[in-house]
C-alpha cells in the first residue's frame, strides 16, 4: 500500500472492492502504513532491508560521534540511504535545518506555534486538512499526532505568511513528524529548510504555484532529452506533464511511493536539492515508457503511473534506475531551463490573474447600484477596466525586466 | 468519441472549494464507497465509471480545490462534456467559489458542456448555510441542473450523474476536435505560448 494509503484510485473503474475484513492484522511498515495484503514485492522488499543493514554499519559509527561522513561519501552515502534510526539525527544535519535553527532565537518555533494558535489566517485550512492527511496511518490519525501536525502547520503558516499554507504541506509535515521521531521542532527546521531555505525551487509553495509551473515545465523539456518517444506520445494525448507530475513535486512523491521508498528519496532529497526529483520522475516515466505508450489518453496515463508507482516496493531498485538508469543531469541545465520558464510562465500567470480581476470588476457591475448605462456607471465601470489593465501591463514589464513583481 | 463497445466516452470534471466533497461524490459514485476522511486531492485523480444503460463511459478529473491550484483546472475541464461544480452546503464561502467556478466555465469552458451544481453535505442540514432556494434559483437563472447531495448518506448522487449522461449531445456528427497544445491557461492558442508573446 502506498503511503497515501487507501485505493481511490487503485481501479479506475470501479466496482466497489471486497473490504480488507480479513482477520489478520495488515502488516505495516516501518512508519505505521499498511503493506499490500496481495502482491506485496516481498523479495524487492527484503532485498532492499539487506542493502539498508549495510548502510546502518556504516551510518552507525557517524551517528555515534555526531559528525556527518566527509564530503566526498556522503552524497553517496545518502544516495545509498540512511537507516530509519539514523534519520532523525541526520536529517536535521544534512538539510541545513540545525543551522538553520541555530540562526534563530531558541523560542523561535514556540513562539511561531503561540502566533499560529492565536490566529493564523490559515487555521481553517489547516483544520480542513488534518484529519484528511493519511488517515489510515495510527499515529497520525491519533490525538498527538493531529496536535502535532497542526502545530507545525500553523507555525510555518506564521513563518512564512507569503506562502501560509499550501495543500501538501500537509503530507510533508505528517512525514516528517512520522521520520523525526514525532519531535516537531526538527520537523519545523525541516520543512522551513526545504520550502524557504533553497532546498526546493523557489516558490514552489506560493500562492499561485509559480515555481511548480517552472518545475513542470522544465521536467517536460529534460523528458524531450531523455526520453523523447514518451513525450511525443504524451503531446499528441494533449497530456501536459503536470497532470502527471504536480502531486509528485509537491509531496514529493509522500503520496504516490510506498513510504520507505519515498523516504529513501527524501535522504537523496534533503543532501542534494530538488535534482532528485525530476530523477526520480524520470525514472518512474521511464520504468513504465511501454505501457505508456500504449494508452490513448491522459486519465490511463496518470493510472497506470500511479498504480506502478505505489506498488514499488524495491527501494534500492528504484534508487538504481533514478540515480544510474536515467543518466547524467547537469544542475546548470535544469537551473537553464528554469530560468527560460520562469518568464513565460509569470507572463501567464498574470494574464490569467488580470482575465479574473476583470471578471470580478464585471460581475460587481453586475450588482452594483447604478445601471451600467448610465453615465456614471459606465464610467465608473471604466475606470475598473483601465486600473486593472495597467497594473497589469506594469506586471509584465516588470517581469520582462527581470525584477520579481512586488507580489512575490 | 465512441469506443469499440459502443460506449460513448465523456469527459467529465468536478470542480469546488476544497473539502467541499468532490473526491467523496465520486468516490461515492463509482465504487459505493464514503470515508468519513477522504484524503485531500493534490493535483487531481481519474477514475471512469460505466452507465450501460445510458451507453456512456465517464472519464472523470476530480481537481484539488484550494485556491492556488486553480491555475491547474483548465488542463483539467478544457474538452470536458459535462462538469459538476460542488459547494457544501453548510459554508457559504463554497458556495460563492461554485458561483466563481460557473463563471469560469462560462467564459473559457466548451460551450456546450453540460453543467450540475451539486450542494453537497445535504445529511448536514442542522448546520445549513446556503439555504436551498438561493442555490436553485442561482442555478435556474444560470442553466444548471441543481441537487442537493450527500455523498455520506447516498442522496442524489446517482441522480446527478445520470441526468448529465441523459442529456449528453448524441456524437451523430463528429465533434470537433479542441486545438492541440498544451498551457495552463483558458485559451488553448498553441502558437501565442510558444512565441512567447502576450497580446
Ligand atoms: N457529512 C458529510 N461529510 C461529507 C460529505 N461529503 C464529503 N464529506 C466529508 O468532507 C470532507 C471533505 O471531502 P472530500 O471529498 O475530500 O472533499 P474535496 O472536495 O475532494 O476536497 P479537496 O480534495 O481538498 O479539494 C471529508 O472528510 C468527507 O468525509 C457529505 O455528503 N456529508
Ligand atoms: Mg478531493
Amino acid at each position: 500500500m502506498p503511503a497515501s494509503s487507501h485505493t481511490s484510485t487503485e481501479t479506475a473503474e470501479g466496482a466497489a472492492e471486497p473490504s480488507t475484513s480479513s482477520s489478520a492484522e495488515p502488516q505495516l511498515d516501518v512508519y505505521g502504513f499498511r503493506l499490500p495484503a496481495e502482491g506485496l514485492d516481498q523479495a524487492g522488499r527484503e532485498a532492499s532491508e539487506k542493502e539498508q543493514e549495510e548502510m546502518t554499519e556504516k551510518w552507525s559509527k557517524y551517528a555515534k560521534q555526531r559528525a556527518l561522513p566527509s564530503a566526498s561519501k556522503l552524497k553517496r552515502y545518502c544516495r545509498r540511504g540512511i537507516p530509519p534510526n539514523i534519520r532523525p539525527w541526520a536529517w536535521p544535519e544534512i538539510s541545513g535545518a540545525n543551522l538553520r535553527r541555530h540562526d534563530h532565537q531558541s523560542g523561535y518555533y514556540a513562539l511561531m506555534v503561540r502566533q499560529g494558535e492565536a490566529g493564523s489566517e490559515c487555521a481553517h485550512q489547516i483544520d480542513l486538512d488534518l484529519p484528511r492527511t493519511f488517515p489510515h496511518n495510527v499515529w497520525v490519525a491519533s490525538p498527538a499526532g493531529q496536535t502535532a501536525l497542526r502545530r507545525v502547520l500553523l507555525a510555518f503558516s506564521m513563518h512564512k505568511p507569503a506562502v501560509g499554507y499550501c495543500q501538501s504541506m500537509n503530507y510533508i509535515a505528517a512525514m516528517l513528524l512520522l521520520v523525526l521521531n514525532k519531535k516537531e521542532e526538527d520537523a519545523f527546521w525541516v520543512l522551513v529548510a526545504l520550502i524557504d531555505d533553497g532546498i526546493l525551487y523557489r516558490d514552489m509553495y506560493a500562492n499561485n504555484l509559480l515555481g511548480t509551473h517552472v518545475e513542470m515545465r522544465s521536467l517536460e523539456e529534460l523528458l524531450g532529452m531523455k526520453l523523447p518517444r514518451l513525450r511525443q506520445h504524451l503531446i499528441k494525448l494533449q497530456c501536459d506533464i503536470t497532470i502527471i507530475a504536480t502531486d509528485w513535486f509537491l509531496c514529493l512523491f509522500a503520496t504516490v511511493l510506498p513510504s520507505e521508498s519515498a523516504m529513501r528519496l527524501w535522504d537523496a532529497l534533503l543532501h542534494e536539492g530538488p535534482k532528485v526529483l525530476y530523477r526520480m520522475a524520470l525514472a518512474l516515466l521511464k520504468m513504465q515508457e511501454e505501457v505508456l505508450l500504449k494508452q490513448d489518453n491522459p486519465g490511463f496515463v496518470l493510472h497506470e503511473l500511479k498504480r506502478a508507482a505505489h506498488a514499488t516496493h524495491n527501494r534500492a531498485a528504484l534508487m538504481k534506475v533514478a540515480f544510474e538508469g536515467v543518466g547524467s543531469m547537469p544542475m546548470a541545465r535544469i537551473e537553464g531551463f528554469r530560468e527560460q520558464k520562469q518568464e513565460v510562465v509569470q507572463v501567464e500567470l498574470r494574464r490569467r490573474e488580470t482575465r479574473q480581476q476583470l471578471q470580478k470588476a464585471i460581475s460587481e457591475n453586475d450588482h452594483s447600484d447604478h445601471d451600467v448605462l448610465s453615465s456614471r456607471g459606465i464610467s465608473a465601470f471604466a475606470d475598473k477596466i483601465k486600473l486593472t489593465y495597467t497594473s497589469r501591463r506594469r506586471d509584465i514589464s516588470s517581469i520582462r525586466r527581470g525584477s520579481p513583481s512586488s507580489s512575490h | 468519441m465512441i469506443d469499440s463497445g459502443g460506449l460513448q466516452q465523456a469527459k467529465l470534471v468536478l470542480l469546488g472549494d476544497m473539502g467541499a466533497g468532490k473526491s467523496s461524490l465520486v468516490l461515492r459514485f463509482v465504487k459505493g464507497q464514503f470515508f468519513d476522511y477522504q484524503e485531500s486531492t493534490i493535483g487531481a485523480a481519474f477514475l471512469t465509471k460505466t452507465m450501460p444503460e445510458q451507453h456512456v463511459k465517464f472519464e472523470i478529473w476530480d481537481t484539488a480545490g484550494q485556491e492556488r491550484y486553480h491555475s491547474l483546472a483548465p488542463m483539467y475541464y478544457r474538452g470536458a462534456a459535462a462538469a459538476v461544480i460542488v459547494y457544501d452546503i453548510t459554508n457559504q464561502d463554497s458556495f460563492s467559489k461554485a458561483k466563481n467556478w460557473v463563471k469560469e466555465l462560462q467564459r473559457q469552458g466548451n460551450p456546450n458542456m453540460l453543467m450540475a451544481l451539486a450542494g453537497n453535505k445535504a445529511d448536514l442540514a442542522d448546520s445549513r448555510a446556503v439555504t436551498k432556494e438561493e442555490a436553485a434559483a442561482y442555478a435556474e437563472e444560470n442553466g444548471l441542473a441543481f441537487w442537493e447531495t450527500s455523498a455520506k448518506t447516498n442522496v442524489s448522487v446517482l441522480e446527478v450523474f445520470t441526468d448529465l449522461a441523459t442529456r449528453l449531445p448524441r456524437p451523430s456528427a463528429p465533434q470537433p476536435q479542441q486545438s492541440s497544445g498544451i498551457t495552463l491557461t483558458e485559451q488553448p492558442p498553441a502558437s501565442t505560448r510558444k512565441s512567447g508573446c502576450c497580446t
